[in-house]
This record gives C-alpha cells, sequence and structure tokens, in this order.
C-alpha cells in the first residue's frame, strides 16, 4: 500500500512539473492566441481587445493558478481556437489515438514474441539471419516514411485502401479498425524489429549462464529449459522495453496520423501549438505524461510479479 | 528531415505515378451530369470557425465564399457586382454610398433578407455594434462609415452609408457576410446567401456544404454536395490526389504538377498575392536606399520563378500584381534586371564594397516562400552578399517579423481584396502594417489622395505613381506574382480563376 500511495504522490508532483514546464515554455515562444486569432490585418486595438476577453492579459501566476484549479475539479478549459470545450474537442479524438495504439500494440505483441522466439531456436540459423536482415532495414525506416510507403503500394498501386479516406467513428468502428491497420502497421513494424532483436539477445544471453548448463547437465530437455528457466528470466528486460515502446505507441503516433489523415490527438497537439491553443496543448502534453509514468509504475509491479527478488 | 522527407516522398510519388498510369485509371468516386454531384476538395489548412465575421485566413475565405454573400460580391473577372443589393450608388463626392436591396433574397434557412439583417451585419462588421464581440475581424476600412442606416424608397428597401471621409474604394469592402439580425458565434454556422449552405464540419476532418435551395439565382449552381477534406500535409493530400480521393486539389507544387497522375489536369492562374523579400530600412544597411537597389539588381527573378513556380508567374518590381487590371503598370516590370556589376557598384558607393552578411527569416510553413529565400541567398553571393536563411513558425514570424520588427529580410506574400488601396495598405508611414519601415511623405500623401480620388482616370494615374515610387525607392525587393497550380479531376469543368483568393464551387460541373 505504501508502494501505491508513494507511486501515485510522485505522478502528482511529476505532472505538476510537467505543467510548469509547458506553462513556461508557452510564455517563452513568441506569439499568442488572440494575434493567432485575428491575423495579420487585425490592428493592435482589436489584439489588445480579444486579450483582454481571453485573460491573456492576467497575471501569469493568477493564470496558472486558475488553470491549476480547474485541472483539479476537471475543468480544462476552452479552446482558443475552436471556442468549444477542450474535453469535446479532445474526447473523439483521443478515441481514435487510443484505438490505433492499442491496434498497434496488438500487432506488435502477436507479431514480435513469434518471431522472438523463432529467431532465438538457433544462432545464426536460418530464421535468425532473415529476419536479423529484415529488422536491421525494418528498424532503420521512420514511421512517416514506412506511412508513405504503405500508402502507396496497398493503397495507390494495390487499392486494398483509400488513402486518407479515414472513417469516422460514428459510421461504426469496424471500418475504421480496419482502415487503422495500415497506420498501425506503420507504427508497430519498426517496433516489431526492436522488440525481436531484443528478445533474441535476451535469450541469447541467459543461455550462456551457468545455470542453463547445470540444468542441461541434469538432463531437462530443451523446451523445459527455454520455458522454465531461460525465458523467465530473459522476459525481464524485455517486460521494461517493450513497456517502453507501448508509451512510445501510446503518445507518439503523431506523424504517422499526419500521414494517414487520422483525426487523432497527435494532429491537435501539432496544431494546437502552432495556433498557441494553450489549453488543448497542455492538456494533451499532461495526457501524454500521465500514460508514460503509469505506463512505467505498471512495468514496476509486473517486475513484482515476475521476479520474486525485487 | 523534412528535405529528406519531401525528397524521398516526391521520388516515391514519381516511380508510383508511373505505375499508376501503367495499372490503369483508380475507380470513380461519382457519377453525374450536367447537375447534380459531390465533389471533394482537399484543402491543406483548416478552417477558421464557422462564423463568417471572424474568418481572417485566406483558406477560410476562399471556402466561405461558396456560403456567403455581401451587399455586393467578386465576379470572376474582378468586377464588383450585386449581390444582397441589386444595384448600388456611389455619390459624386465619394461620401455617400446607397444600396437597392434585391426583392426576395432568402437566407439558406428559407427566412427573407431583411434591411435590419443587412444593418446588423454591416455593424457587426464595422465594429459598431453596442456590444462587440471581440473575436470578430473587424473591417479596418469601414472605420469611416459613420452611419449606417435602412429606409424606404416606395416599395424597394434602401440601405445607406454615411462616411467621415471621402473614399471611393470602399465598396470592394462590402462584401462580407450578410447574416441574420443578431446572429452570434454560439448560433453555430449563420445562415447565408450564398449558392450553397453549410451541412456539417469536423475539426480538422472535413467541412460539408450543401446546395443552397433558396440561392437566388439558383441555376447558377450545379453541385449537389462538396466535401472539403481538411489535410495538413502536402504530402499526404498529393497522395490522395494519387488515389483518385480528391477531386480537387488546389495547392499543388511544382513538383507535383510534373507528377500529377492520369485522370487529371493542373489549371494555373495567377495569385492574388505579391511575393517580396522586405528588408527592414530601420537597420543598417537597409537604411541605404543603394543597398536595397542594389539587392534589387542581384537578384534574377525569372530564374527564381523558373525554380520555385515551374517557370509561370509574374515578375514584379513594385507592391501591385497583374489581378488589378486597370491599376496595375506593367511597365515595372522590368524595372530592375539583373546586373551583377551594377550591384556590386551600387554595394560599393553604399560602402560596403566586400558585401555583407543578414538574415532573411521565413515563416516555415511556407515551403513556397523558404523554397525562394535559398534560391535568392545563392543568387546574392554573387555579389558578396552572404544570406543566411531561417526558417521560424508563423506565430513567431507574425509577433516577431511582422509586429516587433525584429527582423532583417524575411519572404512574405502580401494579399488583398480588389481595392487597390488594399494592396499598397502596407507602405504608407502610418500604417501600423509597414513592417518593412518604407517611409516617403509623397506616398503617403498621394496614397491618401487615390482612395478619396471618386474619378476614375485620376485614380489610375495616383496609382501608377505610387507604384512607381515603390519601385524607384527600392521599398522592396519585390519578386513575383505567383501563379495557383490546381489539380482538377478530368469528371469535372467549369474550375474558375478570380483575381482574389476564391474557391468558387458553384461554377464547377460534371462533364
Amino acid at each position: 500500500m505504501r508502494f501505491f500511495l508513494r507511486r501515485f504522490v510522485a505522478l502528482l508532483f511529476t505532472l505538476l512539473a510537467v505543467s510548469v514546464l509547458c506553462f513556461v515554455a508557452f510564455k517563452i515562444i513568441p506569439g499568442d492566441s488572440a494575434m493567432i486569432k485575428l491575423g495579420i490585418d487585425a490592428d493592435d486595438e482589436a489584439i489588445e481587445a480579444l486579450r483582454h476577453a481571453l485573460g491573456l492579459d492576467r497575471n501569469v501566476f493568477v493564470r496558472f493558478a486558475d488553470w491549476i484549479r480547474g485541472i483539479a475539479v476537471g475543468d480544462f478549459g476552452v479552446s482558443s481556437q475552436y471556442s468549444v470545450p477542450v474535453i469535446q474537442l479532445l474526447l473523439p479524438r483521443l478515441r481514435v489515438t487510443t484505438l490505433l495504439a492499442v491496434e498497434a500494440i496488438f500487432i506488435m505483441l502477436v507479431i514480435a514474441f513469434p518471431l522472438g522466439f523463432l529467431t532465438a531456436r538457433r544462432e545464426n540459423g536460418f530464421f535468425d539471419r532473415t529476419i536479423g536482415f529484415l529488422g536491421q532495414v525494418t528498424m532503420a525506416i521512420p514511421p512517416f516514411f514506412l506511412g508513405i510507403v504503405l500508402t502507396l503500394v496497398f493503397g495507390v498501386v494495390l487499392h486494398l485502401f483509400v488513402p486518407g479516406t479515414c472513417p469516422k467513428w460514428e459510421d461504426g468502428p469496424g471500418e475504421l479498425l480496419l482502415y487503422l491497420i495500415w497506420p498501425a502497421l506503420a507504427i508497430a513494424i519498426p517496433k516489431i524489429s526492436m522488440v525481436v532483436k531484443f528478445l533474441r539477445s535476451s535469450i541469447f544471453r541467459e543461455y550462456r549462464m551457468d545455470y542453463v548448463r547445470t540444468a542441461r547437465s541434469k538432463g531437462v530437455n530443451e523446451r523445459k529449459v527455454l520455458r522454465k528457466h531461460v525465458l523467465k528470466n530473459a522476459l525481464m528486460p524485455v517486460i521494461t522495453f517493450v513497456g517502453m515502446m507501448i508509451a512510445d505507441i501510446l503518445a507518439g503516433s503523431i506523424v504517422v496520423e499526419t500521414v494517414f489523415n487520422v483525426p487523432g490527438i497527435g494532429k491537435s497537439l501539432i496544431l494546437s501549438i502552432a495556433n498557441r491553443d494553450f489549453n488543448v496543448a497542455q492538456t494533451i502534453i499532461l495526457y501524454i505524461s500521465f500514460l508514460i509514468i503509469v505506463m512505467n509504475f505498471i512495468v514496476d509491479v509486473l517486475y513484482k510479479a515476475v521476479d520474486p527478488r525485487v | 528531415m523534412k528535405k529528406i522527407r519531401s525528397v524521398l516522398s516526391l521520388v516515391f510519388i514519381g516511380i508510383f505515378a508511373l505505375s499508376l498510369t501503367a495499372c490503369g485509371k483508380p475507380a470513380p468516386t461519382q457519377e453525374a451530369g450536367k447537375n447534380g454531384g459531390t465533389v471533394t476538395v482537399g484543402i491543406t489548412a483548416d478552417i477558421d470557425g464557422l462564423d463568417p465575421h471572424k474568418i481572417k485566413s485566406a483558406g477560410t475565405r476562399e471556402i466561405m465564399f461558396n456560403l456567403y454573400e455581401g451587399l455586393v460580391k467578386v465576379d470572376a473577372k474582378g468586377n464588383i457586382v450585386g449581390a444582397v443589393a441589386s444595384e448600388y450608388e456611389i455619390s459624386a463626392d465619394a461620401m455617400t454610398y446607397s444600396f437597392k436591396l434585391r426583392k426576395g433574397v432568402k437566407f439558406s434557412n428559407g427566412k427573407e433578407v431583411t434591411a435590419n439583417d443587412v444593418v446588423y451585419s454591416l455593424k457587426r462588421l464595422a465594429g459598431k455594434l453596442e456590444n462587440p464581440d471581440a473575436e470578430v475581424a473587424v473591417v479596418a476600412a469601414m472605420s469611416i462609415v459613420n452611419d449606417i442606416t435602412a429606409s424606404k424608397n416606395g416599395d424597394d428597401d434602401v440601405i445607406t452609408l454615411k462616411l467621415d471621409s471621402a473614399n471611393s474604394e470602399l465598396i470592394c469592402y462590402l462584401t462580407g457576410a450578410i447574416v441574420p439580425e443578431g446572429y452570434t458565434t454560439a448560433d453555430g454556422a449563420a445562415p447565408g446567401v450564398g449558392p450553397f449552405k453549410y451541412e456539417s464540419y469536423t475539426p480538422l476532418q472535413d467541412l460539408t456544404i450543401v446546395k443552397n435551395e433558396n440561392y437566388y439565382k439558383p441555376e447558377n449552381v450545379h453541385l449537389d454536395k462538396v466535401v472539403f477534406k481538411i489535410m495538413t500535409d502536402s504530402d499526404a493530400a498529393f497522395m490522395q490526389v494519387l488515389a483518385g480521393a480528391i477531386d480537387i486539389y488546389p495547392n499543388l507544387t511544382a513538383d507535383q504538377v510534373a507528377a500529377l497522375p492520369a485522370g487529371y489536369r493542373a489549371e494555373s492562374g495567377g495569385m492574388a498575392l505579391v511575393q517580396a523579400l522586405f528588408v527592414n530600412a530601420d537597420v543598417a544597411p537597409f537604411n541605404n536606399q543603394k543597398v536595397r537597389e542594389a539587392l534589387n539588381y542581384a537578384i534574377d527573378r525569372d530564374y527564381i520563378i523558373k525554380m520555385v513556380g515551374d517557370g509561370k508567374g509574374t515578375p514584379v518590381c513594385s507592391g501591385v500584381f497583374p489581378g488589378f487590371a486597370k491599376y496595375y503598370d506593367a511597365s515595372l516590370e522590368r524595372y530592375y534586371t539583373k546586373d551583377t556589376a551594377k550591384a556590386k557598384e551600387l554595394l560599393k558607393e553604399a560602402g560596403f564594397p566586400d558585401g555583407f552578411s543578414f538574415t532573411i527569416t521565413v515563416p516555415s510553413n511556407y515551403k513556397f516562400h523558404v523554397d525562394t529565400a535559398q534560391v535568392i541567398a545563392e543568387q546574392l553571393k554573387e555579389v558578396g552578399v552572404n544570406a543566411r536563411v531561417e526558417q521560424v513558425e508563423w506565430a513567431t514570424w507574425y509577433s516577431d517579423v511582422y509586429k516587433g520588427e525584429k527582423y532583417e529580410g524575411t519572404i512574405i506574400g502580401l494579399d488583398s481584396n480588389l481595392a487597390p488601396g488594399d494592396i499598397l495598405r502596407f507602405y504608407p508611414s502610418t500604417s501600423s502594417k509597414n513592417f518593412m519601415n518604407y517611409n516617403s511623405a509623397e506616398f503617403d500623401r498621394i496614397y491618401a489622395l487615390a482612395a478619396a480620388e471618386a474619378d476614375d482616370a485620376k485614380k489610375v494615374d495616383y496609382y501608377k505613381q505610387l507604384q512607381q515610387m515603390l519601385a524607384k525607392d527600392a521599398a522592396a525587393v519585390f519578386i513575383q506574382n505567383p501563379v495557383l497550380y490546381v489539380a482538377v479531376s478530368d469528371k469535372l469543368d467549369g474550375y474558375t480563376f478570380y483575381p482574389l483568393f476564391v474557391q468558387d464551387m458553384s461554377s464547377i460541373y460534371f462533364k
């Protein structure tokens, strides 16, 4: 219980630190939402008036305190760009991004682990080499480029999907899930290569351990050696790594969303910063930090479960 | 990184465009006759919002042209024609404007447009309501409007505008949307009198408009529905052109024109803007006119147009573009031509025999201007001037360069409505928009005279003088009037270019 409590307090402090940083950053970068909203033809009085109406002319500390007070009661403010509550703007996008992330994580897990075990069957064997080579190639490709290649091959040439026409959630999640396979692949493929490589080296490292030799000399068969002894130990670092990958996916489908025209929070984040839409940017950044912290926490808990020494 | 990305994607686009031609055309999205049908248009920036009086970006204005009309509107030739008003009259002293309202004009919701609606809309646009909304993009030119009244002339409704000072160009600013009396942003999209009406909008996704059955000229509208798909990435947008998923895409780059797949054609027309390298005349060495002239002689406008505009575009050496027809002084197009020796000579006279270094700050969201800056930086090396290109995001540009005037050089396009005074609004020394700090008492004097002048021949003469001054004083390094390339599906016809930023969907029909 104390463990959880300590973690929870740490979480709150980290989030607070993140929002202070974000606030300071917005204070430092030039331009504000009043200017952006009125455009370059507005005269100074008009901009001043809007600044006042939006409360941008208030003291920085007052604004920050106000914002924190809002968060505490679940009020994330109003988007200055769209004049709607941030929650109303972001919830539908969050839904899409989460769906995309879950799909990508699913693809990653389902493909990465079997592939990893396959390569680990024999060092420098046929699978090890082929998959190792493919892994090197795909790992080097940035997701947005992979996205463009997927779009061209499967969308433009093979007509398996129509690029950029992301179905709406309201029209049924089935259609949306089908479309999201492609961006999910673009996100998952480089991650798969990394997890496979990591799993492989982790397993081989364990194979060289004394306890494996002992087990073998006891006459334990290979399958059992792998399952009972090697895997248990080999999975430890992999869990951390997969945890990081998942947090990465949850937080970082930003570029891929742009390539596939997926209406997720990635696009919103970029635009909200460009538009100086502080409330929206701040909320998304908090959400991402929250996810990463929670993922780390889950990894820690898993550690405890797998390894009694922790 | 971004550069590599676009180069790589172009290579791939090229390869696959070829393979696509081999595979044959993708399935058509729509089938229809001359009337009816749905067209999908790709746009690369989200819209500003649904309140027509809060629009400030050219990208949104050109779409809302389809939904809203003002007392008057612009036609494809650049004439001001009646819209909600069927006729208008400007008094000889250019102090009074009167408008006769067209009979039976209805909003898209079926309600008839009344004189009260018109007065309310004009007041809202002029910022003259009792409780003005701070977010309304007030038409600054309407600040001289002193009084807006409605009256009856027999059976006709007449709207009268009385001005504080004479101005014969105000008519060009009266194209702002007429909305129902009492409309506020909270009501959502306002009913309009345009050829189309609003149907739905999802931020960052799409805006859908449908034919307005109540339009006062129903025969002018052919399509049933237009979907504007919002894409924030030019590469992603072009991919959809390749896949046949959008019918019209109005932001082709020169490279994309070359890679356009079968089933599309590229149409081109002059944009409503002047692109220039502006230098800050308040900082050395640009406070020296000779230096500014030297820069004008150092660049090769034709080469720039070839590099960034695929060879189309009109070189300009002053602040007005050819779309202004009679006001435009075409004789200035070659006022400066590339002359390296002369540029060096001028630099020497100015005290910079070995050249100098400066920074060109460009907004990174305008790839066109960034590319231009790179070409110019190369060209300036020949005369010993070392220009460093620095990209900043739009809000930073607006705040630091445009408002703060903390810059040495910048490349941007200045746009305008149809009033010749509007495209020159940046240059009077008293203007808050004068970010290049051009300062000429003579310019200020003529500029004021020109706007007030009611006699057209004299007005034309004034504006030509102003253009000559800008060229002679080297107020900026004016570059070109760029061309807009639009990808149009071969199934469609009727795409029309305006001398303004307008995407007129009413003229489009299926072949």
